[in-house]
């Protein structure tokens, strides 16, 4: 009896060890992924327009969460899976290995770009794809292979297709020009929405990526317009006395959030595109200003001076009792929902400093985000992982790109000598 | 010596200081070397007395007698004879009268010498009484001694004797006392080997006893193991296994490059099939996170282990760390 329970228990017990043996890991370590990006081969049999690798390089460096290999630091330069020494790429560091060629099919005049991305590690392929495209469209092949590298690698959706809208000014004599301006989100390829001689402020992109409203001095007095962008017809939609401001989409696209002074103070509104119907928001003898949807569109985040000083508060987009989100510093403004809606990110002036700051809505955890002194709007990127603002360098206005979870910072090249009020497009499907 | 007839001046001055310087001499001598106190001499055997002839020593200081002293009676002749007789008489008769007084002289001188002769001869006789005496004490003494000597030889002998008897027997004790002793050394050497060997097979005993006990005490305890210690070894084997356990996944977080962005609530659930060498043979994902990304830095990560700790107990390994499930779940 006594043996049978013994043999029983050694069963169960064995029975038990044939079991994997579990071990969870709950933590890594969180730096820039290595990636190496090898230049791709050129099988076109001509010179190309672009150098589709660079592209992606910049593109994956510019995130701040991928960290490509100096092409200088390479030992071999393989496009294909034939010519590649894992353990090479692997002693050097790299988690994963692009590789690629351009081809060309002359009759058709389209390019094809080959790619494929291994794991340096597991020696298996990632991913792997052919793009085609026009010789214009090299870039944005470009930046589609580093959305899809992006993505393989992080498992965020990469933003390097999507755009970058921003104001620019341009001094000529007496005269300013100020440009409404398009552009790759690596700043290149800009191009003019609009053009005037008076201040052209808060641009704000629709939730698909197809209009943009903004605010225009050019009646002399700021009006809200939306405008589309592919066939650049325009609409004024708020022209009322006095303040007309920072208008911003709710996330269905059917509302824009105002700032009205109409009524005698600076208030918020909702104003309903369908049917041009006006909701006033708020009701304080403060300025409130500077609205933010949620991503579920049922929250707004707004910057008041009702505290004595600008500060964030959050309210129901149907309206009611603002609540103070900020207490860190006397000047807290311009909040932007993150995209999953659990943070918001705002202007923090600290020892006369303006940084681009980030608050923990469920944690109350605050950060600051950038370093350099005169940061102001800020636009997250549709993926969250990336935030573009305006900043001074050398007296000039130049866009600046940060990770959000890397920390790290970019400055997109200026093009032109005073850019201003940068908003990042949403995905855009082209 | 004197020759006789020459000056009787001298003629008996140098027997006298002949005689004189004699005595002396024997006194001196008799002083010097027979005294009585002389300390005893040390024996010579078969010494022979020797006894002096004391006419031969008269003989020796005897004067040589003078031709005059012989001539005694005077011769009578004729008147005329007798007158020249007569004055030849008186002449005679001074001359005799001299040669009586001569004579007398002599006479008394000889009287003297004899005297003194018989002084010395007494003296001599004395002496020699003295010096038998002294020699007969002496050879008595002598004889005391040698008896003495002899008495103390056969004493000595005796004693020897004895000594030597008595050294014999003490010799014969020592040999008996130390045939004893060997005899008890033996004995007790005997009995030291009877207790060694005693002891030895004690301890040999004992030992048997611990190797019994100890062979016992195994036995037992491999019943104990392979019967109701199982838990034991399990939990033993548990603690290896913890060990390795930690090993893997300290090694894994250091080389888990986590993909950027929210990726809390991903589970990667990978299936890693190790060799004894702790090098790794396969990775399989069993369950995805959904994630392709998560999943890769998770695959990435487990290839990118160089060497898998693992236990060197092979059947462990083949129970515990041949497969091993690596769940990637970031807090």
């Amino acid at each position: 009896m006594k043996k049978h329970i013994f043999f029983t228990l050694v069963l169960l017990i064995s029975g038990l060890a044939r079991a994997d043996l579990v071990i969870e890991i709950d933590k890594g370590s969180r730096e820039a992924i290595p990636v190496a990006v090898v230049p791709f081969a050129n099988e076109s049999g001509q010179p190309l327009a672009e150098d589709i690798a660079q592209i992606v390089t910049e593109d994956l460096k510019r995130s701040g969460d991928i960290n490509p290999l100096d092409r200088t630091r390479m030992l071999s330069i393989p496009s294909k899976v034939e010519e590649i020494y894992f353990s090479d790429w692997a002693r050097q560091g790299q988690r994963y290995l692009l590789v690629g060629g351009v081809q060309y099919d002359a009759p058709s005049q389209v390019y094809k770009v080959r790619y494929e991305l291994y794991n340096v590690q597991s020696q298996q392929r990632v991913i792997g794809k052919i793009l085609s495209g026009k010789s214009e469209k090299l870039r944005d092949l470009g930046h589609a292979v580093a959305d899809a590298v992006y993505e393989a690698v992080t498992g965020i959706r990469g933003v390097f297709s999507t755009r970058i809208a921003y104001v620019t000014l341009e001094k000529s004599g007496s005269k300013n020009i100020y440009k409404l301006e398009v552009s790759d989100a690596d700043g290149r390829r800009s191009q003019e929405i609009l053009k005037k001689p008076m201040p052209i402020i808060s641009p704000a992109w629709s939730p698909d990526g197809k209009k943009l409203a903004y605010v225009s001095f050019e009646s002399q007095r700021p009006a809200i317009y939306v405008q589309d962008i592919a066939t650049g017809t325009r609409t004024q939609v708020t022209s009322y006395k006095g303040l007309n401001s920072a208008p911003t989409w709710s996330p269905d696209g059917t509302k824009l959030a105002v700032t009205l002074s109409k009524d005698g103070n600076a208030e918020l509104y909702v104003l309903d595109l369908r049917n041009n119907s006006l909701k006033r928001l708020t009701n304080h003898w403060a300025i409130d200003t500077e609205a933010s949807w949620s991503p579920d569109g049922r929250t707004i985040a707004f910057t008041s001076d009702r505290g004595g000083g600008p500060q964030i508060y959050l309210m129901d987009a149907s309206g009611g009792t603002p609540r103070r989100l900020t207490f860190e510093g006397r000047y807290n403004s311009r909040p932007r929902f993150s995209v999953d809606g659990k943070k918001v990110y705002y202007v923090h002036q600290r020892d006369g400093s303006f940084n681009v700051a980030s608050l923990d809505l469920e944690s109350g955890q605050d950060q600051i985000l950038t370093q350099t002194e005169m940061d102001e709007s800020p636009s997250v990127a549709p993926n969250g992982s990336m935030i573009i603002y305006a900043t001074q360098k050398n007296g000039k206005g130049v866009l600046a790109v940060v990770g959000v979870n890397s920390g790290s910072k970019y400055t997109l090249p200026a093009q032109f000598g005073d850019v201003r009020e940068p908003a990042w497009s949403p995905y855009i499907s082209r | 010596m004197d020759s006789p007839g020459n000056q009787p001046k001298s003629g008996y001055i140098g027997p006298a200081l002949f005689s004189v310087i004699l005595h002396l001499g024997i006194a001196g001598l008799a002083f010097l070397g027979w005294s009585a106190h002389t300390p005893p001499t040390p024996v010579i055997p078969h010494m022979r007395a020797m006894v002096i002839d004391a006419d031969a020593l008269k003989q020796m200081t005897k004067p040589e007698p003078k031709p005059a002293v012989k001539k005694e009676e005077p011769k009578r002749e004729d008147e005329q004879q007798k007158k020249q007789q007569e004055q030849e008489k008186q002449r005679q008769e001074e001359l005799k009268r001299q040669e009586q007084a001569k004579q007398e002289t002599e006479r008394k001188a000889a009287a003297e010498k004899k005297r003194e002769q018989e002084a010395i001869a007494l003296k001599k006789k004395q002496e020699e009484e003295r010096k038998k005496k002294e020699e007969e004490k002496r050879q008595e003494d002598e004889k005391r001694k040698v008896e003495e000597k002899k008495q103390a030889e056969e004493k000595r002998k005796a004693e020897e004797e004895r000594k030597k008897k008595e050294a014999e027997r003490k010799k014969k004790e020592e040999e008996k006392r130390l045939a004893e002793q060997k005899q008890k050394e033996l004995e007790r050497q005997m009995k030291e080997a009877r207790e060694k060997k005693r002891q030895e097979e004690l301890k040999k005993a004992e030992e048997l006893k611990m190797a019994q006990e100890a062979a016992e005490y195994e036995r037992r305890l491999q019943e104990q193991l392979e019967a109701e210690s199982t838990a034991q070894r399990q939990q033993r084997e548990l603690t290896e296994v913890e060990k390795y356990k930690a090993l893997i996944y300290s090694a894994l977080v250091q080389v888990w490059l986590q993909p950027p962005g929210e990726i809390k609530g991903l589970k990667t659930e990978l299936q890693l099939q190790l060799l004894p060498t702790g090098e790794l043979l396969s990775v399989k994902v069993v369950k995805s996170s959904g994630n392709s990304a998560f999943d890769q830095s998770a695959i990435g990560a487990a290839n990118a282990v160089r060497k898998y700790s693992v236990p060197s107990d092979p059947s462990l390994f083949n129970r515990e760390f041949r497969n091993v499930t690596i769940i990637f779940s970031p807090k």
